[in-house]
């Protein structure tokens, strides 16, 4: 796999890696790919956008190979985070491009949204969407990517503690949406 | 109420939503799949003009070095889709005459400040899409390139509030504006000018050195409308090739019946050429899912077979393997749901708009960018 970086004509930007650094991004890549392309898919609208994003996140940890940390991935989610929000942007502004300029052609135009990798569970999709996005992703972190509260401190760029308390808020919401759109998990306990 | 109880209920409500699971993509990804992904991002991380919208400041927060970038129009799924880039007409005299641009195209430059690079040898070499206050082209000299992105102006304080984490600003004038320069390191620069009319620009360029850079700046200037959009690149479609081009995209393709080329071939768009190489796949895609559905209604097991089965070919199809977008990874999702004989015709997401949820769907016309999709009010 060596070769494969030594192919690529080293433009005028890029040093020539230490072998090490090579190393260490590949081990990093393949023991994370699919832990990256997880997370993009649980906040992207389809499986395309999310390799996209996974393969941008990779892309920018390649840039910083000299960087990477020995436990690489509170760090990687720290990148794919902001590639994915770049996404979401990019996708609302063409969606919206896309209805603007098909009304115009008065042709048929595929309309795109930035949409969320959660699908079609109604009611407990409902009362997730009813959240502000800051609380959406605190949720995420913990119940979907499985950090603890220091991990996903460092992911956000915040104190755990600060974390601990932005988890508690949003617990607190969702179970009240729940709880208000009929969903079991918000209903008092029996 | 036992609010521990409940809270911890709806985070288990969320865990039980989570809609990837590692383990399982991980059984899915394949070692050739995880070799291309990986050739795929030191490909892009090696590019040295590939923005990579990687402002991972959050790394910079846990202590790490890291560099803000903003968005590629990436041909990801969301993106190549959102198609029809510049709308024109071609009304051009009898003997070819000059371009005259319709309506949609001339309101986009109208509204931009149209400035282009005009040292020698440089050109516009990208131009996926437009929209009056926002998109973006790309320059290059064939070695170089910069990158000029135009913004709504409204974001304008929040964008140099952010960009003002990379380094410290150097403030100057350009073109008769307020600019602020900033530096990603390595030779890299970009520079925000202030707002004029309703946008206002980026341009981004890693030229090695800050000399070299401002040189480059030094040789943008603004441009009549007409001039601005001819400066597009070939690979922007012009609308009297679009025809021909399309009907050669189609060849070697399994078409569905009843296939009507027309909608694509229309002489009144005009888009690049990948973008049109997505558009036409996806209405070949679109009508198999049709004849699938018509197949299944008409109880005819053998045409519905038939559909998945030209479906399921479309690595094969020319325009695909010609068109190279990461949007085709979708088609293997309806491919799937076709042989599992249940299209998913739920809601693809949620959008919020003046304070309403609203679904969009069918999901499997937006895996396959299809029209004729539907929005409904949602929550409540």
């Amino acid at each position: 796999m060596a070769d494969m970086y030594r192919q690529m004509p080293d433009r005028n930007d890029q040093p020539a890696a230490p072998t090490e650094a090579e190393r260490r991004f590949e081990s990093c890549f393949r023991d994370n790919y699919a832990t990256v392309l997880a997370f993009a898919i649980r906040r992207l609208p389809d499986r395309a956008t999310a390799e996209d994003a996974a393969a941008d996140a990779f892309a920018v940890a390649w840039r910083r190979r000299d960087l990477i940390p020995d436990e690489p991935l509170p760090w990687l989610y720290g990148i794919a985070l902001r590639v994915v929000a770049n996404q979401r942007r990019s996708g609302a502004r063409r969606g919206r491009l896309d209805d603007r300029l098909a009304q115009e052609a008065g042709a048929r135009g595929p309309a795109t949204e930035a949409f969320d990798g959660l699908h079609r569970r109604d009611s407990f999709s409902r009362a997730f969407r009813l959240l502000a996005e800051d609380d959406r992703e605190v949720l995420r972190l913990v119940a979907w990517d499985g950090l603890d509260s220091a991990e996903a401190a460092r992911v956000l760029g915040c104190s755990s503690a600060a974390f601990r308390v932005r988890l508690h808020r949003a617990r607190r919401r969702l179970a009240k949406h729940l709880a208000a759109g009929g969903h079991s998990a918000g209903e008092e306990p029996r | 109420m036992n609010r521990r109880r409940q809270k911890n209920d709806a985070l288990a409500a969320m865990a039980a939503a989570n809609p990837a699971s590692v383990a399982e993509l991980a059984a899915e990804i394949g070692e050739a799949s995880l070799e291309r992904a990986l050739r795929d991002s030191v490909d892009r991380g090696r590019a040295p003009h590939t923005p990579i919208p990687a402002g991972d400041s959050a790394a910079l927060k846990a202590g790490r070095s890291a560099g803000r970038r903003l968005v590629p129009v990436a041909l990801g799924a969301a993106a190549v889709l959102a198609a029809l880039l510049i709308v024109s007409g071609w009304l051009g005299g009898s003997g070819g005459g000059r371009p005259e641009f319709a309506a949609a195209a001339i309101r986009v430059a109208q509204a931009n400040p149209r400035l282009l690079v005009t040292k020698p040898g440089w050109k516009i070499v990208r131009a996926d899409q437009f929209q009056p206050d926002d998109g973006e082209v790309t320059f290059g000299d064939g070695e170089h390139r910069l990158d000029m992105r135009w913004y709504p102006a409204r974001a304008y304080g929040s964008y140099l509030r952010d960009r003002a984490h990379v380094s410290p600003v150097a403030r100057g004038t350009l073109l008769g504006q307020r600019s602020t320069t900033i530096e990603y390191g390595r030779g890299e620069y970009a520079t925000m000018l202030a707002p004029q009319g309703r946008v206002f620009i980026e341009v981004r360029a890693r030229l090695g050195t800050r000399a070299a850079y401002e040189e480059l700046l030094q040789s943008l200037r603004r441009v009549d409308v007409e001039t601005w959009l001819e400066a597009m690149p070939p690979s922007v479609v012009r609308p009297a090739a679009r025809s021909a081009l399309v009907e050669r995209m189609l060849r070697g393709s399994p078409l569905p019946p009843g296939f009507d080329p027309s909608a694509l071939q229309d002489e009144n768009s005009m888009s690049s050429r990948t973008t049109l190489g997505v558009a036409v796949a996806n209405e070949i895609a679109c009508g198999w899912v049709e004849s699938w559905i018509a197949a299944r209604r008409n109880g005819s097991r053998a045409a519905a077979r038939a559909a998945v089965e030209a479906l399921a070919s479309s690595s094969r199809w020319p325009v695909v393997r010609q068109t190279k977008s990461p949007w085709f990874g979708n088609y293997r999702i309806v491919v799937r749901q076709l042989r599992a004989g249940h299209l998913d015709r739920g809601a693809a997401g949620y959008e919020e708009s003046g304070g309403q949820l609203f679904a969009r769907g069918p999901s499997w016309k937006f895996a396959l960018g299809c029209g004729g999709t539907w929005r409904k009010r949602a929550g409540g």
